[in-house]
């Protein structure tokens, strides 16, 4: 049986569709360490709406609030499968 | 392969007019086939930009962006309107002669696309994301556009300018037009910056569709400035001028749709691996 992937990577995975591996790998990491003051390998599963909401105003900007409130309810699915 | 049709449609839609124009000699055929495609592409670059501005909610950061793009092809063509209203209605137009309707217009268009260009030049860094070229690459960059952009259109502003400064008041209109552009040019290096930083993901078709179009214009630009300083021919010129502003609002076309296609993209399509 495979491994989880962690939590971090699904974020990544999820935002890189629209803004590619290497921006959605760097969003995570630059709004994990200002929005958590660490790094995405420590991130755990009460983290995560605050490492969001961070997110949030990027992903507003580039696909719209739509779009955005699309994602991050995918990314909630994602994570609780 | 939507987005790669936005992306090869445009050099077609160029092509196709490149060989219609060497192949019409006669002069009034040759000027309807001018007239009937500039109105086109700039309807087309209308409705793409459009599409984009209406696919966002009001509020959103890039909705305003893509409607003052709209709005700059819809007061060129209310401006190309004109020239037809003239026509039948004669020089005046609610008292007011048509020459000052024009410069109004193109005055109020050259703003709205300098304003919308820059909210687009912006987005990236409003978004925040990070670029993976260092800070010293996207200023030599910039500073390469910035160079480019004066090289092209400097000379029409210094002609304009001149004008100007000999009491010809109607060059006033040019002259602003060649100060939108040149700022408009500008920011061809923020719009494909962020295009590189997001290559990969979705939203590279549009910032890369926008920065073709963007591009295209500079062309566009540069065979004006070229007749300046090469006998090229006028009419040779003119043609070559008009496949860059097809290029131009063919690739603002596709990008306002590709803006669309993205927004409009299903959330759960498959996601790519970290």
């Amino acid at each position: 049986m495979a491994e989880p992937r962690p939590l971090a990577e699904t974020i990544a995975a999820r935002i890189a569709v629209y803004l590619g591996p290497h921006t959605g790998r760097m969003a995570v990491k630059t709004f994990c360490e200002r929005a958590l003051g660490r790094g995405p390998d420590t991130l755990s599963r009460d983290d995560v709406p605050r490492l969001l909401a961070a997110l949030r105003p990027m992903l507003r900007t580039l696909i719209g609030a739509a779009q955005c409130e699309a994602v991050i309810a995918q990314i909630n699915r994602e994570l609780e499968r | 392969m939507r987005y790669r049709i936005l992306l090869v449609g445009p050099l077609l839609v160029a092509a196709a007019l490149a060989v219609a124009l060497g192949a019409v000699d006669d002069p009034n055929q040759r000027r309807l086939l001018l007239r009937v495609e500039i109105e086109l592409v700039k309807l087309l670059a209308l409705a793409g930009c459009a599409t984009a501005a209406v696919t966002f909610a009001r509020g959103d950061y890039l909705r305003r962006a893509w409607a003052l793009q709209a709005l700059c092809y819809l007061l060129l063509l209310t401006r190309d309107a004109t020239y037809l209203a003239q026509l039948r209605l004669g020089p005046r137009l609610l008292g007011i002669h048509l020459d000052y309707w024009h410069a109004a217009l193109v005055l109020a268009g050259n703003a709205a696309a300098v304003l919308g260009s820059w909210r687009l030049a912006r987005a990236g860094q409003i978004a925040g994301i990070h670029h993976p070229e260092s800070r010293m690459r996207r200023r030599v960059v910039l500073g390469i556009t910035i160079a480019v952009a004066l090289a092209i259109a400097g000379p029409s502003l210094v002609i304009d300018l001149k004008a100007v400064l000999d009491g010809e008041t109607g060059a006033v209109v040019p002259l602003a037009s060649d100060v939108g552009d040149i700022i408009s040019l500008c920011f061809i290096a923020p719009v494909m910056m962020t295009a590189i930083a997001l290559r990969g993901g979705l939203l590279a078709w549009p910032w890369t569709l926008l920065t073709a179009s963007m591009l295209g214009w500079l062309l566009y630009d540069g065979a004006h400035t070229l007749g300046h300083f090469v006998q090229f021919g006028p009419q040779r010129l003119r043609a070559l001028g008009e496949v860059f502003r097809a290029l131009a609002c063919t690739y603002a076309l596709g990008a306002g749709v590709a803006q669309r296609l993205v927004v409009r993209s299903s959330a759960s399509s498959p996601a790519a691996p970290a």
